[in-house]
């Protein structure tokens, strides 16, 4: 499916509602949601616990029927098709990435990565030679072989991009990708997303309650009780605590110093007297904000 | 999808050969009871097989040598000779009577060895012909009864000494004892009557053109040839097992059907999940599906293949330590019932289909 018109967008949901049981004991986890999506762009979705982001997320991937709305992916309707056809859109158009991995545990990394590209007719044997490619991209050689039980979750999650990507596919669906990792690990992969978008001409959508995400992202949606809001106009810049390495708005952060023609934010009154202590070794450091 | 279907199961190989080997175990009931008919069949059928007679007359309405009485009057005798095409013709004494040590009869089949035809044709102790006052016994029997050569032993009440033991015509509803022509026309009084003839025909004439002959020109006798007669007493010892054999084919394929159904439904809901990351990557019903088959069809396939190579197994086993069962296993049938059992095990695979399809593809996004 080439984009024929490029006035079309990669994605774009209407009116989308989705409930959950019936009667006094309905939810309505989705509610009226609208979007559109273009290649390169990297849509932060975020939101409470329970606000429908992950509900949202398996409707724009196909996995989940709305009860009422429309999602078209390349200008074609979901709705329009059969389940094969679902399905054989999926393994050809998305790239999945889940907070709990969800590697294949018989398979080793190589397999696992190789494995939507058995999905689509065809693709098999070009995507070996990509399959080593995205495994070397993705920092993963040394364990080419191994099998997910001995991975650590960041290599796990790694793999599980590389195995998004297989299929070349213009859209990459993300729900809570660093919800597993710790900081130093969750960043790398939040990057890893960005250049993903940027590099290869992707629309990433990535549902999270991770703050340290929402640098990466050049919109952030905000869905609360299944409703979405744009909360671009709320105003954030992210700096980094040289001392500690924390993030802090600049926006209202309160610990403020200037150092060579720099200012820098801190999280809090310690931190910036020991800065003002000794600024060289945390410059040297190449901590910039 | 199948590539990961067979790598999953090689993770689960003992728990897919524990099934295989389960399945093996409820075949091999059925085989084992089938290979003991055929066993037995065989036996009761290697006489006439190693008899070089083209045709036997055997009274009116018998059809069978074994596990039946047959009796051939002068005046048959006479009107079966008359007809053209026959080269040779012998008179058989065979007869059914109790044999064994005082005390432990069973009952036997007595043949009167001729020169030719009807000999025992491997010997495992002993002489290979009787000779006047002396019998052979199947081996098995001998031991059974705890008989050796030398030994005496009663036929018809009348005492015999074990001149040789013999292999091959062992059956445990039919074994036969060879004593020469003359004591067995002693035995019975027969005097030079017959009980059935052996017929052998003239080159140029076959065998069905002949016993046709035979039948058109008596109506006191039932000629068939000697392949005839072998399909008839073959057939006989296979229906005596027949229903039995048939009970157990089937309970061994439904418990087989049943331990590939639990299998294949026990491996489907380990990997609920993966398979939950599967159809949302994008598999199709039809590929889900395939895996199922295929999934069953491994273990049927493996079980089916254990129990061919258990049926030899076995076979080897008993020869070894219980000689006297003669078991026959039929490589046909067991094909036959691998066959059958993948083919049910392929039913069985309904059940992991239908979980397939029915795993919620969204369950993916769970942490
Ligand atoms: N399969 C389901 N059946 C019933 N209720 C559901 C189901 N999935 C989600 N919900 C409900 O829908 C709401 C939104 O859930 P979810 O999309 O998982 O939120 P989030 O991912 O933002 O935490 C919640 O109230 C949840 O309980
Ligand atoms: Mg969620």
């Amino acid at each position: 499916m080439p984009d024929a018109n490029a006035a079309v967008p990669l994605l774009s949901a209407t009116g989308l509602v989705k409930v959950f049981g019936r009667g006094d004991a309905a939810v309505r986890a989705v509610d009226g949601v609208s979007l559109q999506v273009a290649r390169g762009e990297v849509v932060l979705i975020k939101g409470p616990s329970g606000s429908g982001k992950t509900t949202l997320l398996s409707m724009l991937g196909g996995l989940l029927q709305p009860d009422a709305g429309d999602i078209a992916l390349q200008g074609r309707l979901l709705a329009d098709m059969s389940q094969t056809e679902r399905a054989r859109a999926r393994a050809a158009h998305i790239g999945f990435v889940f907070q709990a991995y969800n590697l294949l545990e018989a398979l080793s990394v190589f397999e696992n990565v190789l494995f939507p590209a058995r999905l689509v007719s065809g693709r098999l044997e070009a995507a070996r030679e990509r399959a080593e490619a995205l495994i070397r991209r993705l920092d993963l050689a040394q364990r080419r072989d191994a099998l997910p039980a001995q991975l650590s979750g960041g290599e796990r999650q790694r793999v599980a991009i590389a195995r998004a990507l297989i299929n070349d596919p213009p859209l990459l669906l993300a729900d809570e990708p660093t919800g597993n990792l710790d900081s130093q690990r969750g960043l790398e992969v939040a990057m890893l997303l960005h250049d993903i978008a940027r590099e290869d001409e992707r629309a990433v959508i990535i549902v999270t309650h991770d703050p340290r995400i929402e640098e990466i992202a050049d919109r952030l949606m905000w869905l609360e009780d299944g409703r979405l809001r744009d909360r671009k106009q709320d105003a954030h810049d992210w700096a980094v605590d040289p001392v500690c390495g924390m993030r802090v708005d600049r926006w209202t952060a309160t610990q403020l110093a200037s150092h060579d023609g720099h200012e820098y934010v801190f999280c809090s009154a310690r931190c910036r007297k020991r800065f003002i202590a000794g600024p060289a070794s945390y410059v040297a450091d190449g901590v910039r904000s | 999808m199948l590539h990961w279907t067979y790598k999953s199961l090689l993770a689960d190989r003992f728990a897919v050969l524990g099934a295989a080997a389960s399945i093996a175990l409820a075949l091999l009931l059925a085989l084992y009871l089938d290979a003991v008919f055929r066993g037995e069949a065989a036996q009761i059928a290697a006489f006439l097989e190693h008899s070089d007679a083209d045709v036997f007359v055997l009274q009116k309405g018998v059809a069978n040598l074994h596990m039946s009485s047959t009796r051939v009057t002068e005046n048959a005798i006479a009107a079966a000779g008359g007809v053209d095409g026959i080269a040779r013709m012998r008179r058989l004494v065979y007869r059914p009577a109790l044999v064994g040590p005082r005390g432990g009869e069973r009952l036997a089949y007595i043949v009167g060895t001729g020169a030719d035809g009807d000999r025992a044709w491997e010997i495992e102790a002993g002489a290979p012909q009787p000779a006047a006052g002396e019998a052979l016994l199947p081996a098995p029997m001998a031991r059974q009864q705890g008989l050796g050569v030398g030994d005496p032993v009663r036929i018809k009440e009348r005492e015999f000494v074990i001149g040789g033991l013999t292999r091959g015509t062992f059956s445990m509803a039919n074994p036969l004892i060879y004593i020469t022509e003359a004591d067995a026309r002693d035995l019975f009084e027969e005097g030079d009557g017959a009980d059935a003839l052996l017929v052998w025909a003239q080159p140029g004439t076959g065998p069905a053109a002949l016993s046709g002959r035979i039948n058109a020109a008596s109506d006191d006798v039932a000629a068939l040839t000697r392949a005839e007669l072998v399909t008839s007493d073959t057939q006989l010892a296979l229906d005596m097992g027949g229903a039995l054999v048939g009970l157990m084919s089937t309970i061994g394929m439904l418990v087989a059907a049943l331990i590939v159904a639990f299998a294949s439904y026990s491996f489907v809901a380990r990997r609920m999940r993966e398979l939950a990351v599967i159809k949302a990557l994008g598999a199709t019903r039809a590929s889900m599906l395939a895996s199922a088959a295929l999934q069953t069809g491994v273990i049927g396939a493996l079980g089916g293949g254990f129990a061919a190579a258990g049926i030899v197994v076995l076979d080897a086993a008993l020869a070894l330590w219980v000689p006297e069962v003669a078991v026959k296993p039929a490589l046909g049938i067991t094909v036959v019932l691998s066959g059958v059992t993948l083919l049910v095990a392929e039913l069985a695979a309904l059940v992991p289909a239908w979980q397939l399809l029915n795993v919620d593809p969204a369950e993916v996004f769970n942490a």
